[in-house]
C-alpha cells in the first residue's frame, strides 16, 4: 500500500494549486470585460476550457483508481 | 563518442534516407508562397487551426524527448506524463489573454512586446535571454540526436547533426514559416503513429493491455510521482518547474511556439488549435514518447530484458526487440522527425529576433521589405550553422552543457513573471521589469551556490539533490516579490501607451488590429466563385452573401480556396468593399489579392468574417 501522499496527495494537489490557477485565468478576462459571455465564440472558449479542465480532472482520477486496482480489478 | 550499440540495418538505412529527402523536397517545395517578411515570419497568417495543432505538437516533442522520457518511464512509471499532462493549468492564461494580446498587437517578437509594454533596455535584455535560449537549443538538440544516432546507427555524431541541421537550414530559408508547418504536420503525424506502433507493439508482445498492467507494479501505474522523495523525480519539482514555469515560457517566451500560433488566420482558429493540441494530441504524444520505458519495466519483470539496462538505453532496447528491419527504420526516422521539427521551428524564431529584434532597430533602418526578407534567409543559414559548431562545444566540454542547463534556470523564471505582471498588472512598471528580469536572474544565480535559500520554499524535498526543481518556485517568488516592491516606488507607463498590451485593454487592441469597430455577431461562411476585377486591394460580395456573413463593409474578411485539405494555404484576408450586383454567386477580387493568397479564378472559394 502506497502512501497517500503518492496515492491522493499529489492529485489534489495539482487539482487544487492548479486548478486556483485556471479559474482565476478564466475569471480574470472576464471581470475585465476582454471576454464577453455574450459573444459566442468567448462563450464557447471559456466551455471548452471548462471541459477540458474536468476532462483532465477526470482523466487522473480515473486512472489512479485503475492503479490502484478498485476499477479494472486487477492489483 | 559513446560506445556504439548499433542495431540498425541496410533497410533502416535507406528508411531514413529516404525520409530525409522528403521532407527536404517537401519543405522546398513551400518557397513560392514566401514573398514577404510576414509569409517567412508568420506564413502569411493564414493558416487552418489543425495544421498548426498537429505542427506545434512536433515541435513540442524533441529530440531527446523519446530517450528521456522512456527513461523516466523506465525508472518511476507513468508518471513520466506528467510534463507532457499539465499543460492545463496555463491554458486560460494563454488562451484568454496572452494569445490576443500578441495577435492583435501585431508584435513579431517577444523582445518586441518588451519594447512596447516596456522600455528599450528591457527589450534588449530579453533579446539576449532568448537568443542564447534558442541558439543554445539548437546545439543541445542537434548532439542530443547525434549521440543517439551513434548509439543506434553508428553514425558519426558530429556529421548526422550536420546531415540534420544543413537539411533543416536549407528548407527554412526557401520556404520560411510556410515550410516549417508544413513539414511538421507530416513529421507530428509520423512520430505519434510511430510511437503509439511501438506500443501496440508491445503489447502485442506481452500478449495483451491486461497482462502489460499486471507486471507493472503498483507504483509505475499511478499517473502522478511520489510527492516529494526522491530529489531526483517528485510531483512537487515537476509541478513548479515543468507544468507552471516551463509552461509558462513554453507558451508565453517560447518564439517558435508564439510564430506557430501568429501563423493562425484566426484568433479563434488559434484558440481551436490550442485546445485540440491540450486535450488529444498533448495526451497522444505523452503515450508515444514514454511507452517504450513502460513497456521495459514490463518486459523486465517478464524475464524479458536484464534488470540492470541502463534507463538511458531503455527505448533502444525496447524498439530493437520489438522492431523487425525497416520498422526499426520507420522509428529512428521518428526520432529524426522530432529533430527537425524543433530545429527547423527554432531557426525561423532565430531569424525572426534576428531581423526584427536586432538587425531592423541597430544595423539597418528603414530598408524595404525584400531586404529584410534576405536578411531573414541570411540569418537562418547562420542559425544553421551557429548550432552546428556548438555541437563539439557541447560534445567537449559537458560544463558548457551544464552552464547553458543553469543559465535557462536562472532567467526563465524571471522571464516568466515579468511576461505576467506585464500582461496582467497595468502598474507594472518599465523599471520593475528590468529589475525583475536582472534580480530575478541574480537571486536565482545565487541560489545556485547557495540551494540553501530554495528550502523554506523547497515542500520537504531532501535538498541533497541541490532544489534543481524547487529553484523554479523559489526564483518566481523572488522574482515577483522584486517585480512588487520595485514597481510601488517607480512610476508606471500612461495607460494610452499600453492599450492592447494588458489586460483590461484587449478589446482596444482588436479594435486597432481592425482599424474600426468589431463585428461581434458574424454569421455563416459564403461559399462562392472567384472571379478578378482591376483595381488594389478590392474583395466585393453580393449583398445576400454579406447579409448571409451578417458582413458590413469594413469588416476585416478572410477567403480561402474552398478545398479544407488545403488548410488556409491559397487564402487572404482583405476588408469588404461595397456590395457588387453581379451575379449572387460571384466573388469579385483584384488582382494584387489573388496573386498574395495564391487563388485561382473561377475555382470556389469560401469567405468569411474574422473581425
Amino acid at each position: 500500500m502506497l502512501a497517500f501522499t503518492h496515492n491522493w496527495g499529489c492529485l489534489l494537489y495539482a487539482l487544487i494549486v492548479g486548478g486556483v490557477i485556471f479559474v482565476a485565468s478564466v475569471i480574470a478576462p472576464i471581470a475585465a470585460d476582454d471576454v464577453r459571455l455574450s459573444n459566442r465564440d468567448d462563450r464557447r472558449t471559456v466551455f471548452v476550457l471548462i471541459v477540458g479542465f474536468l476532462f483532465y480532472a477526470a482523466l487522473f482520477l480515473i486512472w489512479q483508481l485503475a492503479a490502484i486496482g478498485r476499477i479494472g480489478g486487477s492489483r | 563518442m559513446m560506445a556504439a550499440t548499433v542495431v540498425g540495418t541496410k533497410l533502416d538505412f535507406a528508411i531514413i534516407i529516404a525520409y530525409f529527402v522528403a521532407i527536404f523536397g517537401f519543405g522546398a517545395l513551400f518557397a513560392r508562397f514566401t514573398r514577404s517578411t510576414r509569409d517567412f515570419f508568420f506564413g502569411g497568417q493564414r493558416y487552418a487551426w489543425w495544421l498548426i495543432a498537429f505542427s506545434a505538437v512536433a515541435t513540442t516533442v524533441g529530440s531527446y524527448s523519446f530517450i528521456k522520457y522512456s527513461a523516466v518511464g523506465f525508472q518511476f512509471g507513468m508518471s513520466s506524463t506528467m510534463s507532457y499532462l499539465n499543460d492545463w493549468i496555463v491554458m486560460g492564461l494563454f488562451l484568454l489573454t496572452w494569445l490576443p494580446i500578441i495577435y492583435y498587437s501585431r508584435v513579431a517578437s517577444v523582445p518586441e512586446y518588451f519594447e512596447r509594454r516596456f522600455d528599450a533596455r528591457s527589450r534588449a535584455m530579453a533579446t539576449i535571454i532568448i537568443l542564447i535560449y534558442m541558439i543554445g537549443y539548437i546545439g543541445i538538440n542537434l548532439y542530443t540526436m547525434g549521440v543517439a544516432l551513434n548509439a543506434m546507427l553508428g553514425t558519426d555524431i558530429f556529421w548526422s547533426a550536420v546531415a540534420v541541421a544543413v537539411v533543416c537550414s536549407v528548407y527554412v530559408t526557401a520556404g520560411g514559416q510556410t515550410s516549417v508547418i508544413m513539414t511538421d504536420l507530416l513529421q507530428g503525424v509520423l512520430l505519434i503513429v510511430a510511437g503509439l506502433t511501438l506500443f501496440a507493439l508491445g503489447l502485442l508482445y506481452l500478449g495483451g493491455f491486461d497482462t502489460f498492467w499486471r507486471l507493472l507494479p503498483e507504483a509505475w501505474r499511478l499517473p502522478m510521482a511520489s510527492f516529494n522523495e526522491p530529489h531526483s523525480f517528485h510531483f512537487a519539482g515537476v509541478f513548479w518547474q515543468d507544468g507552471i514555469a516551463n509552461n509558462i515560457a513554453f507558451y508565453f517566451m517560447n518564439q517558435g511556439m508564439l510564430l506557430r500560433f501568429l501563423s493562425v488566420r484566426s484568433v479563434r482558429d488559434a484558440r481551436k488549435a490550442f485546445l485540440f493540441i491540450l486535450i488529444i494530441l498533448m495526451p497522444l504524444a505523452a503515450l508515444a514518447v514514454a511507452n517504450a520505458g513502460w513497456l521495459g519495466k514490463a518486459f523486465v519483470e517478464a524475464g524479458l530484458l536484464p534488470a540492470d539496462t541502463a534507463p538511458k538505453k531503455i527505448f533502444v532496447a525496447v524498439a530493437a526487440l520489438l522492431c523487425r528491419p525497416g520498422m526499426f527504420g520507420l522509428i529512428m526516422a521518428a526520432l529524426i522527425a522530432a529533430l527537425m521539427s524543433t530545429i527547423d521551428t527554432l531557426i525561423n524564431a532565430v531569424s525572426v529576433v534576428g531581423v526584427n529584434d536586432i538587425y531592423r532597430p541597430y544595423i539597418m533602418r528603414d530598408r524595404s521589405d525584400r531586404h529584410y526578407l534576405r536578411a531573414a534567409r541570411v540569418i537562418s543559414l547562420a542559425a544553421g550553422g551557429i548550432g552546428i559548431a556548438l555541437v563539439p562545444v557541447f560534445a567537449q566540454f559537458k560544463s558548457i552543457y551544464v552552464a547553458h542547463g543553469a543559465f535557462i534556470a536562472s532567467v526563465t523564471p524571471p522571464m516568466v513573471v515579468a511576461i505576467l505582471l506585464g500582461v496582467f498588472w497595468k502598474r507594472f512598471t518599465p523599471t520593475a521589469a528590468f529589475a525583475t528580469l536582472l534580480g530575478g536572474a541574480l537571486a536565482v544565480g545565487i541560489s545556485i551556490w547557495h540551494p540553501e535559500l530554495i528550502a523554506p520554499l523547497a515542500h520537504g524535498v531532501d535538498p541533497a539533490g541541490g532544489f534543481k526543481y524547487m529553484r523554479a518556485l523559489y526564483g518566481i517568488a523572488a522574482a515577483g516579490l522584486i517585480g512588487i516592491v520595485v514597481t510601488f516606488i517607480t512610476k508606471p507607463k500612461p495607460l494610452a501607451e499600453i492599450q492592447g498590451l494588458v489586460l483590461g485593454t484587449i478589446r482596444a487592441g482588436r479594435e486597432r488590429f481592425k482599424g474600426g469597430v468589431v463585428n461581434e455577431h458574424p454569421g455563416t461562411p459564403f461559399v462562392g466563385q472567384l472571379s478578378s476585377i482591376p483595381g488594389e486591394r478590392i474583395l466585393r460580395l453580393h449583398p445576400n452573401a454579406m447579409s448571409q456573413m451578417n458582413a458590413s463593409p469594413g469588416d476585416l474578411l478572410y477567403l480561402a480556396d474552398a478545398r479544407r485539405w488545403l488548410g488556409g494555404l491559397r487564402s487572404i484576408h482583405a476588408t469588404a468593399g461595397e456590395p457588387h450586383d453581379r451575379a449572387e454567386a460571384i466573388i469579385l477580387v483584384s488582382g494584387d489579392l489573388i496573386a498574395e493568397g495564391e487563388l485561382l479564378v473561377g475555382r470556389k472559394h469560401r469567405a468569411e468574417v474574422i473581425l
